[in-house]
């Protein structure tokens, strides 16, 4: 398949040894090209090497965003047309990786953002206290871009080759998310929103943005506009 | 002359000499930072300076005018660290992935586009 063959996968990971193996399994039996970037972990995330991706590793941990840049910047080099963002803990579901990325294939999109609220059905899994700090997250978002999305910080979205090399990412902490539709609006891209399903296990639950960490993006967002 | 005005003073002297053997990082600083200490010198040794200076505006005592002086100056002071710390990471950050793109381990996968 054509669109494949041009597609990167980057999964960034940090300390996912527990999960990793099945995640990358998934996309590699789907037929996908896997970046795993592991993002200085201390446990066994590394093993993930005998696996046939391509397996990149930051010496420290430097946070999310970090990982996500540097998996961009190997596909930029490598050539690719799309890059897809993908969570390492099993929350992302591959076969929903085509629809995510036909407004890219089909030439209406730059930038396509995976939406949990988009379909009842989806927005119903999330758990309520989850829901209520994603809707401040939203507010936060638009305040801070611009641009009003029924989601956020939902690390499931796909970048055309075009948005790759229009975003480079500086916020190596979870900020990233909102920076990158900063980039989006700032570089013009079209972008738009696909609804996808997010599995919350309990792995998931406890490896996710505890309230600490939303504040913590917040003083990252407010620094970067500062020292800008 | 009181105690505390030579220990006062003789910090000040450590601090500028720290300053310029380990921070200094441009000439206009240097300016800059001998007038801020100069004047810390002054008001040391002639404290009425600073209740003079606070009357003039319109505050009562002259510590209570180094204390408003002092609050936000140390705030930009804290902002101005996390920026060099922002300054830092990003160097650190562009290394770190210049090295872990060198090292890639491309493993039994062939380079797309092919």
């Amino acid at each position: 398949m054509s669109v494949q063959s041009s597609l990167l996968v980057v999964v960034p990971a940090y300390n996912e040894g527990r999960v990793i193996g099945a995640t990358v399994d998934g996309l590699l039996s789907a037929g996908y090209r896997v970046v795993v970037v592991d993002d200085g972990s201390s446990d066994d995330t590394g093993d993930v090497r005998r696996l046939p991706v391509v397996y990149l590793r930051h010496p420290v941990n430097l946070g999310q965003g970090a990982a996500l840049q540097t998996g961009m910047t190997y596909a930029l080099r490598a050539g690719a047309q799309i890059v897809v963002h993908f969570d390492a803990d099993g929350q992302h579901d591959c076969r929903q990786i085509e629809s995510l990325v036909a407004p890219i294939v089909e030439g209406r999109a730059d930038v396509v953002l995976g939406s949990r609220f988009l379909r009842k059905a989806d927005a119903r899994r999330v758990p309520l206290k989850k829901r209520l700090m994603l809707k401040g997250g939203i507010l936060v978002s638009w305040v801070m871009t611009g641009l009003l999305l029924s989601d956020t910080h939902n690390g499931f979205r796909a970048l055309s080759r075009r948005a790759l090399e229009r975003i480079q990412l500086q916020e190596n902490g979870f900020a990233h998310a909102t920076e990158i539709l900063q980039r989006v609006r700032e570089a013009g891209l079209r972008y738009v929103e696909v609804p996808i399903t997010i599995t919350y296990t309990e792995y998931s639950q406890l490896k996710g943005q505890k309230i600490s960490g939303s504040l913590s993006i917040l003083f990252d967002l407010v620094m970067s506009k500062l020292t800008k | 002359m009181i105690l505390a005005q030579p220990i006062l003073i003789l910090l000040l002297a450590v601090l500028v000499v720290l300053y310029f053997a380990r921070l200094r990082s441009r000439a206009s600083d240097g300016v800059v930072i001998f007038l801020l200490f100069g004047f810390a010198a002054l008001l040391v040794l002639r404290p009425t300076v600073a209740t003079w200076l606070a009357n003039l505006v319109g505050i009562g005592r002259g510590v209570d005018l180094i204390t408003y002086l002092a609050i936000p100056g140390l705030a930009l002071f804290v902002l101005l660290l996390f920026a060099r710390i922002r300054e830092l990471n990003a160097k650190l950050t562009a290394l770190v992935r210049e090295n872990a793109l060198a090292d890639a381990d491309v493993n039994q996968i062939d380079q797309p586009g092919t």
